[in-house]
């Protein structure tokens, strides 16, 4: 089996430098910025969100669509409870999963969904300290996710360079619920854009820094897709066929 | 994996016979490159997101004891379990550990250039373990039983005919045609290895060190699959794939999926912070990084060469390469073609087995014009030429044979006496007088044959230049 | 004004045509051309194959033989780029030689650039009838960066019609001893460039620099296809000599 030591000391005598080493800053990259300022920057950056937000709405929803989201977008709660549904609806789906994202306290879509005879069931266990009883729980979510027609989750962020959702995986936000059901369907509420990848990737780093960073970040933009077969473009491989983004304010 | 290099010649004029593969090569020009070149001129400060990426990677590079060694502390950190593998023979063993310890029968693989080095499938073959590769591209050469033919379209070199065969032989049912109905097809297959499978298997786009974190770039969701449904997730990653902090993300990302695909970002970015923290819903218990040296060290180890560790793997070399393109992948012999791999698939897995690889380009820059770090390819092949030539490295790496040798000798003392190079041209011209028609010859002895095999040859004129310079009084 | 020429070996031996009409067409333009007759080779066939001491050997003798010339104009961007750019690989090791590889680069030009860059004169009055495609040979275009100076002159010129090829900047596949060592590659790289040629339905076929149109050339005469094989100073040449007569 391979030592770490050796392997270590494999780079520096490839390098030619000691062990122990101080390395020289560089500007190129952004592990050199001063990281005491990096909540101040994150802080900023999401003022900025809040007080740009009807820009940034109108910019990632024209992004979005050109990368293959459907958009949808609604003034009020009532509107993209009933977006939600015409969605569902028209797809004739039977069962919905969605998350516990806060947004469905604001845009309740369970009744509305129920009323057309769709089953809607929340993706999220009972956490156990007994493991085995946990992992069974996990497992039995697991299967829902992968027999559900549609996922509907709300959203962390949105990135309007590219026309991104982001989902931070938690409790009560399976990382299934937006990939293994054949339809997804994001809500995004004003205020949660970001302008780029930059804003997103600081954030990113100040959980990191506070110690809020979870197990996986998901960035999702449009439709699951291949070329792999005589580059010939095919939406819908492993995730999902159709994808809405409905948008609120 | 076996490395096949010293068959190029047969293999890649094969390849440019054949009808089938030149129009599927073709498809990479006509998409992917001009794709690439369409998304570098719709993004502003293009020139400067290159020089930046470049010079992160330097950065990185240069101090890679010090980035390695972070990565592992935070990967640790997050819960994870680090595996540094001097060889592809240690990575394997580790892996198999790992799925014996988990019990696993069931494998299910996103896309991992380094796996392919490893020989990993039959590895876990050999085990009893069943791997399953869910990229679309890599699971239709996993049925052929091929290795891939690009870094990042593993099977466009497949007909749909081909696909056809391959997956009604996995699926039975009707034989399906149509991309999207054979797309379907794998999609209900695959589904099913995801819903089971107790180990995933995936590859790194980028780790970072600051944050132990890995970076998956996918269009099609399998590498969500991968790090989401079971219950254990290895990364496998080769030694050079570190950048430093969270916040060079943006930058790696913007010039890796421009490059590779012409995308702005793939479908999926999916970042990976170790196992599962409870109390989250799914994800694994697990969370394993194998570091892989498997001769990168070669590479790093020489100042010059070291150049070709900023690689980040986006297929933009293979697409802009004109030899690539005729040659084909399985021509270069073993897991990265094109211009890329012709510099360190000899470094890496010596010199003496892909003697040819680093003369088989035109030198015409392509390659270096479109790499999003701007590696200097036509320069690290020259130098690849010059170390092997005369067997300069290593006398048994030699790749002239005598007759070269002798030219280049006898080209060298015409080349420093004027008199000689004229009195030469003079000579040379004479001889090719009597078998030469209206200036040009059809037929020349080898090694020189291999011109006059499809070309002529122009007959050296009887007055060069410089006699005609002189004769017209100068100008 | 006067220029010195460095001609190249290939023009020198095989395409001294080229080498005369770059002396007319300067000459026109006002400029006096010197040749040192001691010039042989940039040392650029050997660096390639992987020979450097013997190519470091040629090269350093360019030196010498161009020393204090200035400006230098050769007729092909892959020479042009060998002294320019190469030499910096080839004397990495020999800080003096070095320095003075790159005082002589800074001087020297290829054909077309120093007529439009250093002359100014991207636009000779020139005129000649007919219609002639552009192939863009790698090292001028890639190494030397030199892209729209060629397509000025030749764009400029009076009743030639100009038709853009399919992948007019991919490879012809000449590339030194690649054309002998890979010749099925080589051959199916030329072939596809002489089809888009030949799909232009033009009546010439302009490059640069003689290697690579001697690889077209050869080609063209063993497939037998119609379009002329020209290098861009034999086609200058002609357009400002009818122009002179016609004055």
């Amino acid at each position: 089996m391979a030592d770490r030591n050796e392997f270590l000391q494999m780079v520096r005598d490839s390098l030619g430098v000691a062990s122990g080493r101080v390395i020289e800053p560089d500007d190129a990259t952004a592990f050199f910025e001063d990281q005491s300022g990096v909540s101040d920057q994150a802080a900023a950056v999401r003022e900025h969100a809040d007080s740009s937000r009807a820009d940034l709405l109108d910019e990632m929803a024209d992004a979005a669509e050109e990368i293959g989201w459907v958009i949808h977008r609604s003034t009020s709660p009532e509107d993209a409870v009933a977006a939600v549904t015409e969605i569902c609806r028209s797809a004739g789906a039977k069962s919905v999963l969605r998350s516990t994202h806060d947004v469905f306290e604001r845009v309740p879509v369970d009744a509305a969904l129920s009323a057309e005879g769709m089953a809607v069931s929340i993706a999220t266990r009972e956490p156990s300290d007994d493991d085995a009883v946990d992992l069974e729980r996990r497992l039995e979510l697991r299967e829902r996710a992968f027999d559900t027609d549609v996922g509907i989750t709300g959203v962390d962020y949105a990135v309007a360079e590219t026309g991104t959702v982001v989902i931070n995986p938690r409790q009560g936000v399976s990382r299934l619920v937006s990939l293994t059901p054949p339809m997804h369907i994001a809500i995004l509420e004003a205020g949660q854009v970001l302008p780029s990848l930059d804003e997103l990737f600081l954030l990113a780093h100040d959980d990191f820094q506070k110690g809020a960073h979870r197990g996986m970040i998901n960035l999702i933009t449009g439709p699951s897709r291949t070329a792999d077969i005589e580059a010939n473009l095919v939406i819908g491989v492993h995730g999902p066929v159709e994808v809405h983004l409905v948008i609120v304010g | 994996m076996r490395v096949r290099s010293a068959e190029f010649k047969k293999r890649s004029a094969e390849t440019a016979r054949d009808p089938r593969r030149q129009a599927a090569l073709q498809m990479l020009y006509d998409g992917l490159h001009k794709g690439r070149i369409a998304a570098a001129a719709a993004t502003d400060n293009w020139e400067e997101l290159r020089v930046k990426g470049r010079a992160i990677k330097w950065h990185t590079i240069r101090n890679l004891d010090y980035y390695l060694e972070l990565l592992e502390e935070r990967v640790v950190a997050n819960g994870g379990k680090v595996y540094f593998a001097n060889d592809d023979a240690e990575a394997s063993e580790y892996v198999m550990g790992v799925a014996r310890a988990n019990d696993v029968k069931t494998v299910i693989k996103s896309k991992s250039m380094v796996s392919e080095e490893m020989g990993l499938n039959e590895a876990f073959e050999e085990a009893g373990i069943r791997p399953v590769e869910t990229d679309l591209g890599e699971y239709i050469i996993q049925l052929a039983n091929e290795p891939p033919y690009h870094l990042i379209a593993p099977a466009i070199h497949k007909t749909r005919e081909e696909i056809s065969d391959l997956i009604q032989q996995a699926a039975g049912g009707p034989r399906e045609e149509d991309p999207k109905d054979l797309t379907k097809t794998a999609r209900r297959l695959l589904r099913e290895e995801f819903r089971t499978a107790e180990m995933g298997v995936s590859g790194v786009n980028f780790a970072v060190a600051e944050t132990g974190s890995i970076a998956l770039v996918t269009n099609e969701g399998n590498g969500r699959m991968v790090t989401s449904a079971p219950r254990v997730h290895v990364a496998i990653m080769g030694m050079e794939k570190v950048i430093p902090s969270m916040q060079d993300l943006s930058t790696m990302l913007r010039i890796l999926i421009r490059s590779a695909t012409g995308q702005r970002i793939s479908s999926y970015v999916t970042i990976v912070n170790g196992p599962r923290k409870a109390p989250e819903e799914d994800g694994p218990d697990e969370f394993h990084l194998v570091i892989v040296n498997n001769g990168r060290e070669n590479l790093l180890k020489d100042p010059q060469l070291r150049e070709a560790l900023l690689c980040i793997r986006c297929g933009a070399c293979l697409n802009a390469c004109p030899v690539y393109r005729k040659a084909g992948g399985h021509a270069y012999g073993w897991v990265y073609p094109g211009p890329i791999g012709a510099v360190i698939t000899p470094v890496m897995s010596g010199k003496k087995r892909a003697k040819d690889l680093p003369f088989a380009s035109t030198l015409c820059g392509a390659c270096r014009e479109v790499c999003p770090v701007s590696i200097d390819l036509p320069t690290l092949l020259l130098r690849l030429r010059s170390d092997l030539a005369e067997g300069k490295a290593a006398p048994g790496e030699r790749s002239s044979v005598l007759m070269e040798r002798l030219s280049f000798k006898i080209w060298r003392f015409g080349m420093l006496h004027a008199s000689a190079f004229g009195l030469g041209g003079r000579i040379a011209s004479a001889g090719m007088w009597p078998i030469s028609r209206r200036g040009w010859l059809r037929r020349l002895p080898p090694p020189f044959s291999g011109w006059t095999s499809s070309r002529d040859f122009p007959r050296i004129a009887f007055r060069p230049f410089r006699a005609r310079f002189r004769s017209r009084g100068g100008g | 004004m006067r220029v010195t020429l460095f001609v190249t070996c290939v023009v020198d031996q095989f395409y001294p045509e080229v080498g005369e009409s770059v002396v007319n067409v300067l000459g026109r333009q006002g400029i006096g051309v010197d040749f040192p007759a001691a010039q042989t080779c940039c040392g650029q066939p050997a660096f390639n194959a992987g020979f450097t001491d013997e190519a470091r050997a040629v090269a350093e003798r360019f030196l010498e033989v161009f020393e204090g010339a200035d400006p230098i104009v050769v007729p092909s961007g892959s020479c042009a780029a060998m002294v320019r750019n190469l030499y910096g690989e080839l004397f990495r090791d020999d800080p003096e030689l070095l320095q003075k590889a790159k005082a002589i680069g800074e001087r020297l030009y290829e054909f077309s650039e120093y007529l439009v860059d250093v002359l100014k004169r991207p636009d000779l009055a020139a005129s000649l009838d007919g219609s002639a495609t552009y192939h863009q040979c790698c090292h001028l275009l890639r190494e030397l960066g030199v892209d729209v100076q060629p397509k000025s002159l030749l764009g400029s010129i009076e009743g030639l019609e100009m038709r853009e090829m399919e992948q007019a900047e991919v490879c012809c596949g000449f590339g030194g001893t690649f054309a002998v060592k890979f010749p099925e590659l080589s051959t199916a790289m030329l072939n596809d460039k002489l089809d888009n040629a030949a799909a232009t339905g033009a009546d010439m076929l302009v490059a640069s620099d003689a290697t690579c149109l001697m690889h077209m050339e050869g080609g063209i005469r063993r497939r037998g296809d119609s379009i002329q094989p020209v290098h861009i100073a034999q086609l200058l040449d002609r357009a400002t000599a009818e122009q002179e007569s016609r004055v």
